[in-house]
């Protein structure tokens, strides 16, 4: 079965695919029965259920994991990461130089560099592409990640209307160099974020929010995207052009969109999909039983579920209520019951695992504890407490985690709690308007480093949401992130850390979210356990037959 | 006559669905681009508001949804001004007669120079356009020539806001006997024009419609034809054994099928067919086989509501004067059926079929979840959670249209199959 | 027809009312007298099971009737066993007490349900079809319009708006428990909103095609007026489809409950509708195991209420069809 992509005009090409598949009438159903299989695609090498359907595969504006996987096989940035341990790697630069105060960075591209359509990548293009993220325009979500850059914010919010401003120059088509605000000592992972991939400029000016629909479409990364069916299937064909070409394994791989995990892990188990790596696709209430299997895969993890509470509401506004609150928490009960994924009990907000960082201690679950913390805060056994809401977003294990707290607090505090649901974009909007008494959280780590958590709680941090502020906490993460001994950084974040969680408790950790992988080990090889969750389609191959292993 | 008029009717009922429809979504709480993180700064989240105009007053939006009012783009011909860098004399592009003199030209490219310090990134050009209409332009307003975009306006002179300042991104394509006009995009409701998608920025609910929507319309179909030639019979058989024991074990059969939710059967038939007997195909939708489980199930919990409304339809006019007389007259039993009773009994399941139809044709999200199909019904139940307005806004449309035309159909039929019903 | 043919030398000896005669055939139907009784059990035993859980009379009942709805256990997932006679759910409540529970919610529903489509539903689409022209058109329009809003969207925009007022309001006039009642409230108006346009249009049918003939005809040219021909001689010939559709609406809107509950818009956690506890229940059949009695307790009892309310619903049909006095 031939595409023809003339006949429907120009652009959306890609888009008019979809008619030649099974969407007949009935009738032709009928006959179409009778003359066997219509369908004539080629079969992929791999096919991974992957997530909900992408928002976008723009590399500035993808979002979520799930879809920044595969916009990151298709545009490479000047870094990516090691498909083992998730740290930072060269990719389109073949090396760079750090300046001795570490806040000039310059970049040497390789010089074989040229686009799945055949024309060349030069540091021109890398510019492009970042100053399009920080561009008002783009209207880039993740645009903050460029902030670290000279003046991206000033370029960002309007202030400055000159790109040329911006902390990113190319001094040749193949030198690039990135001026800092401040030594960052995490630029390097950043340069491996999907966000700061390297974009074709021509393609994007003549086509606009569509552009990744363009026929063909050139692209920097490992994967060239062949189809895209809404809601049906993403199909990637190895791009022959990439630098690294060669260590390429697969020629087809089929991405599934889901949002039914018991139909993802049916298609699994018969062996129409190869993997499953999307935590929302791994049905939890079967996992005491599928964690035993061979082929589901448990590690580590930069998440962490916690709850936040508004500190600008009475009583949640007392520590030792907040502390109450969080030491009843019978987290063991919680994973084990209830999520069973492997999640781990948190006593503390950055999740264990990272090589440079190790967190303070923080509160286990001690109810006597609690009812003393309660009593002195004025709430003896309870009595005067206020009903307050627990809110939540839709969804089932939510809200049996909320019910779950709800028993807890009323059984072991005595007071009371309301389950408040929300739909999720309500949930967002009512937790940043502090629309809430305690709300259910979550945080994925976007890099290996402590500060992707803990500058959250920073007093004016967008992600903060508790109405948290304390200058001391804030001076002790400035004051480690100029710090450029590892060590000595490492004390300084865990006094912030211990605020966080001991002294202060604006948010109560719950549990650490596991790594959930489900794929074949004997037929499925380049899959690694990562704290970021990253698995670069690159390193994924089938095994070779029996013989050679 | 009457059914000219109603075709016409259909209009206003639209305008006015979508009036309410975009309304009462926008009453809605949540916003679309809210979200576990916040982008860094409150200008990030402005900028994503005005790239959707979703910070303009509610009655423009909706104007703007309509088509009515519009964005207004600079047409250009012709090719280009070889050099790039700095704005000079003759970079100057007319949408009006006027020609400009000398002094005009330095006094703007003087007025320009204080605004636009710096040059334009390599590769671009900056010219100015200058005409009475080019007020009506935007920031970030398109500049294209017949088929392609060749840059965008920047912004306007303060001093002169006749005066817009272009960045040309491909200058090569524009030449030095420019032709420029001020002109409105072709956008909006009364263009076909559905708009952006919020959630899937990369398409627009035009692109998501075409894609989907054939697919939940071969599905709505087979599950249209599957509940009717399975209720239908059933139905009939009830009615004509009624009060006896077929009258109740099919009135339990029935009872069952619309008891019992396809979020429950679904499940059970894939674990019993697909999974256990592996005779049919557990999801997607690739070849015909794939099409029959979500049929089934979509198919049967409508099937058990037909047969009961057959049932009603078919002893009542069994019990009606009109049969008895015939039946005296001496008419065979099955004429009786088939040429008199049939006609009037179908009529309730008609009436109710209208709906249902529209409702089978626009996509199950259940069905479709659970079967991992590409069609609109999950697009219809996600669009409303992702606040998604115009995407929701565009698929109530589609639905409306679906239910008026149908339900026009439904009324026609009525008249044909009773002569009593007068359309006036 | 059974039941007609026998009845008839009854109705001319006597001189009985037509109600009185209509509740002599009603009785004689079995199915829908044991339906009907059915039901008013389940309704009694809905209204008193929360006492069993208060301590006092607690003492004097099998502590299997006793459990709260809100008691969480270490009991996960358990069978039915002679301790929890239907089982228990993931945080060990008993299963039978959450069914009771939740025959409350589903219940109201159904009625509010079938309620609006009656009164609404029947007299819009009666009268549209009735009058006819204009009114007609207009009167359908608005059904369109109604039909094409997905009633989703009334639930999220009333419950947004007016919800937090209404608790406040509640919990100050009345107690700050009735609070929890402002978003069951929205919940009944939003199903209400929409379970009546179907019913609209296939009585406006009905009455469409009965108002031609010979003797709606016949009673307007003896100068009957129209409220009295639209009650006395066109809705009694409806009663069937009226009373058929009604049985088809409570359980669609029961089960739209457990569609919004699903979608997390229905019934607050941690209370139980049956809609929510079969919706709850389906993320348990897998082919690694299934937690049959989660689903098959809360389907039963639906499934049987439902056929109870049909045979009932279908013996008040056969008692107040005007044919059935011949």
């Amino acid at each position: 079965m031939k595409r023809s992509t003339t006949f429907l005009g120009r652009f959306p090409g890609r888009l008019v695919q979809s008619f030649q598949r099974f969407t007949f009438l009935p009738f032709v159903a009928a006959t179409a029965l009778l003359s066997s299989s219509c369908l004539e695609e080629q079969k992929a090498d791999i096919v991974i259920i992957n997530g909900a359907e992408p928002g976008t595969l723009d590399p500035a504006i993808v979002t979520v994991q799930a879809d920044a996987r595969i916009s990151h096989s298709l545009f490479e940035g000047l870094a990516r990461l090691n498909p083992v341990d998730a740290t930072p790697i060269p990719a389109l630069a073949e090396k760079w130089e750090i300046s001795e105060d570490a806040k000039t960075y310059t970049f040497h591209l390789r010089t074989n560099l040229i686009w799945s359509t055949g024309e060349p990548i030069t540091s021109k293009d890398v510019v492009y592409s970042w100053i399009r993220v920080l561009d008002p325009i783009t209207a880039s979500e993740y645009a903050g990640q460029l902030f670290y850059v000279k003046n991206g914010e000033e370029f960002s919010s309007g202030k400055i209307k000159d790109p040329s401003l911006v902390g990113i120059k190319a001094l040749d088509a193949y030198t690039l160099k990135v001026e800092l605000v401040n030594p960052t000592p995490f630029f390097l992972d950043l340069c491996a974020l999907t966000t700061l991939a390297v974009v074709p400029q021509k393609t994007i000016e003549k086509y606009g929010d569509r552009w990744i629909m363009a026929n063909p479409l050139p692209t920097s990364g490992s994967y060239t995207l062949e189809t895209w069916r809404i809601h049906d299937k993403i199909r990637l064909r190895k791009n022959p052009r990439h630098w690294d070409a060669q260590n390429t394994r697969n020629n087809i791989i089929d991405l599934l969109p889901s949002e039914s995990a018991m139909t993802a892990m049916n298609l699994y188990q018969a062996g129409q999909a190869d993997v499953i790596w999307d935590k929302n696709l791994i049905p939890g209430e079967l996992m005491d039983v599928l964690r035993k299997q061979p082929d589901c895969h448990l590690y580590d993890y930069l998440g962490t579920f916690f709850m936040r509470f508004n500190t600008t509401k009475k009583p949640f506004n007392d520590p030792r209520v907040r502390k109450a609150l969080a030491l009843t928490i019978d987290k063991q009960r919680i994973v084990e019951r209830i999520t069973k994924s492997g999640e781990k009990p948190a006593d503390h907000f950055v999740p264990n695992g990272m090589t440079i960082y190790k967190s303070p201690d923080g509160y286990g679950y001690d109810p006597e504890q609690a009812r003393k913390f309660l009593a002195e805060a004025g709430f003896p056994g309870g009595k005067g407490f206020p009903t307050f809401q627990y809110l939540f977003k839709v969804g089932e294990t939510d809200k049996q985690i909320g019910v779950e707290l709800q028993a807890m607090w009323r059984d072991q505090l005595g007071i009371n709690m309301e389950l408040r649901p929300a739909e999720t974009k309500v949930y967002y909007t009512s937790v940043t308007a502090m629309d809430y008494d305690v709300a259910r959280s979550s945080w994925i780590g976007d890099y290996n480093d402590p500060n992707t958590f803990l500058d959250m709680f920073l007093s004016n941090g967008g992600n903060n949401r508790t109405g948290w502020k304390n200058p001391r906490y804030d001076d002790l993460l400035r004051e480690g992130n100029r710090q450029l001994d590892v060590k000595k950084r490492e004390q300084i974040l865990q006094k912030a850390e211990t605020l966080l969680i001991h002294d202060e408790m604006p948010i109560a950790p719950i549990y650490y979210y596991a790594g959930v992988l489900f794929f074949r080990t004997n037929e499925i090889e380049g899959i690694y356990y990562n704290l970021l969750d990253e698995h670069p389609f690159q390193a994924i191959g089938r095994k070779q037959a029996k013989g050679k292993l | 006559m009457y059914f000219l008029r109603r075709i016409l009717q259909m209009i206003p009922v639209l305008l006015v669905v979508s009036f309410i429809g975009f309304m009462l979504l926008r009453a809605m709480p949540g916003n679309p681009f809210d979200s576990e993180r916040k982008p860094a700064t409150p200008e990030i989240e402005r900028n994503l508001q005005a790239k959707f105009h979703l910070d303009e007053s509610l009655w423009k939006q909706y104007l703007r949804y309509l088509g009515v009012v519009g964005d207004a783009y600079v047409n250009v011909s012709g090719v280009a001004p070889a050099e790039t860098g700095r704005m000079q004399e003759n970079d100057f592009f007319q949408t009006d007669s006027q020609p400009l003199s000398d002094a005009e030209k330095k006094e703007i490219i003087q007025l320009a120079d204080q605004t636009y310090t710096d040059p334009a990134p390599v590769g671009t050009k900056r010219v100015f356009l200058i005409g009475k209409d080019s007020e009506t332009l935007r920031t970030n307003a398109p500049v294209r020539t017949e088929d392609e975009r060749v840059g965008y306006v920047e912004g306007r002179l303060k001093a002169k806001p006749n005066v817009a300042i272009v960045r040309l991104t491909q200058p090569d394509l524009v030449s030095a006997e420019v032709k420029a006009s001020v002109k409105w995009a072709k956008s909006g409701l009364i263009n076909g024009d559905l708009g952006p998608s919020l959630k899937y920025r990369n398409h627009t609910v035009n692109d998501i419609v075409k894609q989907c929507l054939p697919v939940s319309m071969t599905l709505g179909l087979l599950a249209f034809f599957f509940a009717m030639a399975t209720g239908i019979p059933l139905g009939c058989y009830m009615a004509l054994r009624r009060g006896e024991w077929g009258d109740y074990v099919g009135g339990f059969v029935a009872m069952l099928s619309f008891c019992i939710p396809s979020i429950v059967i679904a499940p059970l038939l894939i674990l019993w067919l697909a999974v256990k007997l592996k005779i049919l195909p557990i999801a997607l939708w690739e070849s015909p086989w794939h099409a029959i489980l979500p049929t089934m199930v979509l198919g049967l919990y409508f099937s058990g509501r037909i047969a009961r409304l057959m049932r009603e339809g078919l002893s009542t006019t069994l019990n009606a004067e009109f049969i008895t007389t015939a039946r005296a007259k001496g008419v065979s039993e099955s004429a009786i059926l088939w040429k008199h009773a049939f006609r009037l009994a179908i009529l309730p399941v008609l009436s109710y079929s209208g709906p249902l139809l529209a409702d089978l044709l626009t996509g199950s999200f259940v069905v479709e979840n659970i079967f991992q199909i590409p069609g609109l019904g999950v697009f219809f139940i996600n669009s409303i959670f992702n606040k998604d307005y115009l995407m929701t806004v565009g698929l109530v449309l589609l639905y409306a249209l679906l239910l008026l035309v149908i339900n026009l159909l439904v009324d026609a039929s009525y008249s044909l199959l009773d002569r009593r019903v007068r359309n006036e | 027809m059974n039941s007609t043919t026998t009845s008839a030398p009854v109705a001319p000896q006597v001189h009985l009312s037509p109600n009185q005669r209509a509740w002599m055939r009603f009785k004689r139907n079995r199915p829908a007298v044991i339906g009907g009784i059915a039901l008013i059990l389940l309704v009694l035993i809905t209204i008193i099971w929360p006492l069993f859980s208060s301590p006092a009379i607690a003492k004097i009942l099998p502590k299997q009737l006793t459990y709260s709805q809100e008691a969480i256990s270490n009991a996960q997932f358990e069978r039915p066993s002679a301790n929890h006679w239907f089982g228990t759910d993931i945080h060990g409540r008993d299963l039978l007490t959450r069914i009771f529970y939740g025959a409350r919610i589903s219940l109201i529903v159904g009625a509010v349900g079938a309620f609006v489509s009656l009164i609404i539903g029947v007299s819009w689409g009666a009268i549209a079809g009735y009058v006819g022209g204009r009114t007609d058109n207009i009167m359908m329009r608005f059904v369109d319009i109604m039909y094409a809003l997905p009633s989703i969207i009334f639930v999220i925009v009333l419950k947004s708006t007016f919800e937090k007022q209404l608790a406040g309001w509640l919990s100050k006039t009345f107690s700050p428990q009735t609070a929890n009642y402002a978003s069951m409230l929205f919940l009944f108006i939003g199903l209400g909103a929409v379970s009546w346009l179907t019913m609209a249009r296939i009585v406006r049918g009905q009455v469409l095609s009965l108002r031609g003939r010979n003797f709606v005809e016949a009673s307007r040219t003896l100068g009957a007026s129209h409220a009295r021909i639209l009650w006395k001689h066109i809705l009694p010939n409806i009663y069937g489809i009226i009373i058929v559709y009604l049985t088809l609406t409570v359980p669609a809107i029961i089960l739209y409950e457990s569609f919004l509950s699903y979608l997390g818009l229905g019934i607050q956690p941690p209370q139980a509708s049956w809609g929510s506890l079969i919706a709850e229940a389906v993320q348990e059949i897998n082919p690694i195991r299934i937690y049959w009695w989660l689903l098959v307790f809360p389907g039963a009892m639906l499934v049987s209420t439902l056929l109870a309310l049909n045979f009932l619903g279908d013996g008040l049909r056969d008692a107040f069809d005007p044919r059935g006095n011949k």
